[in-house]
């Protein structure tokens, strides 16, 4: 089962996979006035009818394309270590990400920031043991912009938690994940990948209210190789 | 069969080209490309270097090399002559052939060669410079470094084709990365292009070489593993291209009879007994000390000569000058160990008879043995890893972002052993590898006698170079962990605002640079200066290696070290006194 919960259509699709075939295709109206469930379960049901047969799918995977996907900003040291990392992280979430920052964040950048209207903002820079006083001095101006959103951190292990006190002190929701680049060259995205996700489905969908009964179990998402800007892809697994 | 532990297929991306078709249009450009006759070809009468070898291997005519390449080509060219006629005056035959040691700025595509940072050696800018090249003296010129295998690898076959050179190489340095140019699939692309260029003339007795130390065998740790890996080389350049492959080797390595049977094993794996391009004189025996250095010269080019003249390889040893572990040699300095080589030839059949060639051929057969296993296991090993090892793109970019060490510890000829740094005992340990233990060895004993670990601790410290050698950076960091600072190895060949960025991240507490290709003193003031402009200009600076470059009215390049002393780099010359300067640094002292 396949499932699309777009601005207005909650879109069905039942395929084999091991023959690769559509099997059927329905969609209903999204409830997003009552709960999202209910015009997924419609949908469902319609397609299962179409499909004449009486399907229990073996996986259940959704992704979301309401109000254009998951607002994410990248905020980094340097343009293509700490940033780029943080960056791809946040692709490989499925997110779009609105802005990408690097280096001592300034008043333009900042500006920046805040019209890109982040839900997420993922906040790296330093390898594991390296750089601290240029990180926590971006963290306390990210926290001066005053935005209106959720942080993941995934910066320099050693100074994560000073950041993400910082970070959070206007009452924030802060979650500390494992550094986007623990050494130089290194790629460590999963944990922010992961951290992302989480904050997305547990803040930014339970915190609209869009559903009461949404279980998330897990998270499937591209690899790095051949991801480009415009692919929004990475899938959410729900258990329902 | 080998079993990886590695994806190999993450490693290429998924629309890389397929290499049989960029060797098929490197063919396809032949009927465009109107090869010149070289001078030296024309004065023998031959088409091509390959057939005068042959013809030199039959008769035992000992053939010689040398390397140059000054500051510029006009400077290079007066030089060829000034050696040619100072051969003749002396009465020894000149040189038979030389490689062109070009400045890497000729392997970035035309249009990018005047913004890219000038390095020492010439370049040749124009289709006259090409032309004078196989033109200004009867010797056979080699299109050697930065031509095949970098991003310019058409564009210099093409004009080296045209002006009548038939040598051409060098495949190893496709490992390389060439300043400011970071798309490997495109630089595997057009050395696949140009190599079946090649392919089209090997009827006509074109080449293609490679030497050896500038790819992986230059810092794999065992000989045998030198072999397979020119088998490697070998399979790719005439079985999937269809390129006559001759291989060159030889600058890194001390003891002369290793030396001997090394090149009886690559000659070993010759099927198509193409003549043994050149043999490199020893680079690693050298010290400052000219004088001393003529030992060295004269043990390696007879034994290089013995080798050459006995099991009748067609190659050409090139003898070093003393000095040029210090500085690029002038034209006299070549000219000097050229005649004392052709002098050495009286002596080979003096000496011969009375060496002991049977054990040169039992290590040759040892070798040969480990470098099948090596050969198969990396044929083997790519080929269940889904690799299509038919494929030359796929073979030669695999094994480039394998990396050197990776392809040693899973292909290596020696049985594993932890006790060994690549995971294997070597069937034949290198001598760079054996010297440079040697040296971290005596540095350790030293400096842990002086017992200033504790000063030092914890101290972050980046080492990285400004070019492709790697054993002084293997020196430096395995030292510098060993004395107990945390080493971030920042690997080599880098920019300095890769170093810059470098230390943003991870907030060093000192650069220490490897510099060995020339470019010491504008590298120093570009990276201070990015330095100053990241805002991270407190992190100490030290560099080492080969500290000089191109200036203005000097022949020679010059000592630049007062030029980085004055702009804050520091410059210790040694390990030892580079611990020191650490030391003082951390109490605070003047680290220059």
């Amino acid at each position: 089962m396949l499932a699309d919960f777009g601005s207005t259509y909650t879109k069905v699709s039942l395929v084999d996979p091991r023959e690769g075939r559509l099997l059927a295709r329905a969609e209903a109206p999204t409830t997003i006035e009552s709960d999202l469930m209910e015009g997924y379960a419609a949908a469902l049901g319609s397609a299962r009818r179409s499909a004449g047969a009486r399907l229990e799918p073996d996986y259940e995977l959704a992704a979301s394309s309401a109000g254009g996907g998951l607002r994410v900003a990248a905020v980094g040291l340097v343009a293509d270590l700490t940033a780029a990392a943080a960056r791809q992280a946040a692709l490989n979430a499925g997110a779009r990400v609105g802005s990408v920052l690097a280096g001592n964040l300034d008043e333009d950048q900042l500006g920046e920031l805040r019209s890109s209207r982040p839900e997420i903002v993922l906040f790296a820079g330093g390898t594991d043991g390296g750089q601290a006083e240029l990180v926590l001095e971006n963290a306390r101006r990210v926290a001066s912009a005053g935005l209106p959103c959720h942080f993941v951190v995934a910066c320099n292990t050693e100074v994560a938690a000073e950041a993400a006190n910082l970070l959070g002190g206007g009452g924030a929701e802060v979650e500390i994940a494992g550094n986007v680049m623990p050494q130089l060259g290194q790629l460590e995205i999963e944990s922010a990948r992961e951290a992302i996700l989480r904050v997305f489905l547990q803040h930014v969908i339970g915190g609209k209210g869009l559903s009461a009964s949404v279980g998330y179990v897990g998270v499937e998402g591209p690899s790095i190789d051949g991801f480009t800007d415009d692919t929004v892809v990475g899938t959410l697994t729900f258990a329902m | 069969m080998t079993e990886l532990d590695v994806d190999l297929t993450a490693l290429l991306p998924a629309d890389l080209p397929d290499g049989r078709e960029a060797v098929a249009e490197g063919k396809a450009m032949a009927s465009q490309v109107e090869r010149g006759r070289s001078l030296f070809c024309e004065q023998r009468g031959v088409g091509s270097e390959r057939e005068w070898r042959e013809k030199a291997r039959g008769e035992g005519i000992p053939c010689t090399c040398m390397n140059i390449g000054l500051n510029t080509w006009a400077d290079t060219r007066e030089a060829l002559g000034q050696i040619y006629e100072d051969a003749l005056s002396r009465g020894v035959r000149p040189p038979d052939r030389f490689n062109l040691i070009a400045e890497r700025r000729l392997g970035l595509p035309k249009d990018k060669r005047a913004e890219a940072p000038q390095e020492t050696g010439p370049v040749m800018l124009t289709q006259q410079d090409w032309w004078e090249l196989a033109h200004t003296v009867p010797i056979e010129p080699e299109a050697a470094d930065n031509n095949i295998g970098s991003p310019a690898s058409v564009e210099n076959a093409v004009d080296a084709l045209q002006a009548g050179i038939t040598t051409i190489g060098v495949l190893s340095q496709y490992s390389w990365r060439w300043p400011y140019w970071d798309d490997e699939v495109g630089q595997t692309m057009v050395t696949l292009q140009a190599a079946g260029l090649l392919a089209a003339f090997k009827s006509e007795g074109v080449v293609f070489d490679s030497y050896l130390e500038d790819g992986y065998p230059g810092v794999f740790h065992d000989y045998a593993n030198y072999v397979g890996w020119a088998m490697v080389e070998r399979y790719i350049s005439e079985e999937l291209i269809g390129a006559a492959y001759s291989p060159s080797w030889g600058g890194l390595t001390q003891n002369p009879v290793v030396k001997s049977a090394v090149t009886l094993a690559l000659e070993a794996v010759n099927p198509d007994r193409v003549p043994f391009n050149y043999t490199q004189g020893d680079t690693i025996g050298n010290t400052p000390d000219f004088d001393a250095n003529m030992a060295v010269l004269n043990t390696d080019v007879l034994f290089m000569k013995m080798v050459d003249m006995r099991y009748r390889l067609g190659s050409a040893p090139i003898a070093v000058p003393v000095t040029e572990t210090e500085r690029i040699p002038s034209w006299d300095e070549v000219a000097t160990v050229q005649t004392i080589s052709r002098r050495l030839e009286d002596y080979v059949p003096l000496v011969d008879p009375v060496v002991d060639w049977a054990q040169i051929e039992a290590i040759r057969d040892r070798l040969v043995r480990g470098g099948r296993s090596f050969f198969e296991a990396v044929i083997g090993g790519l080929s269940s890893a889904g690799i299509e090892v038919r494929d030359p793109a796929q073979m030669l970019l695999v094994l480039k972002r394998l990396g050197s060490t990776r392809c040693e510890e899973l292909f290596g000829a020696g049985d594993p052993d932890p006790e060994f740094p690549r995971g294997r005992r070597p069937v034949l340990e290198t001598d760079l590898v054996r010297s440079t233990m040697e040296e971290r060895e005596r540095l350790l004993a030293e400096l842990h006698g002086r017992h200033e670990e504790e000063a030092i601790r914890g101290m972050k410290v980046l080492v990285t170079s400004t070019d492709v050698h790697e054993f002084a950076p293997f020196l430096l960091t395995s030292t510098l962990a060993a004395v107990g600072t945390q080493v971030i190895d920042f690997g080599i060949n880098r920019d300095p605002e890769d170093i810059v960025k470098a230390v943003v991240e991870t907030d060093a507490d000192a650069v220490v640079i490897s510099t060995h290709n020339g470019v010491a003193r504008n590298f120093g003031q570009l990276l201070m200066s990015e330095l100053d402009a990241a805002g991270v200009s407190g992190v100490p600076v030290f560099m080492g290696g080969v500290l000089n470059e191109d200036v203005a009215g000097s022949d020679v390049p010059r000592d630049v070290s007062a030029d980085l002393n004055a702009n804050g780099i520091g410059t210790p010359g040694t390990i030892d006194r580079l611990v020191d300067a650490l030391v003082d640094h951390r109490a605070g002292g003047v680290a220059v």
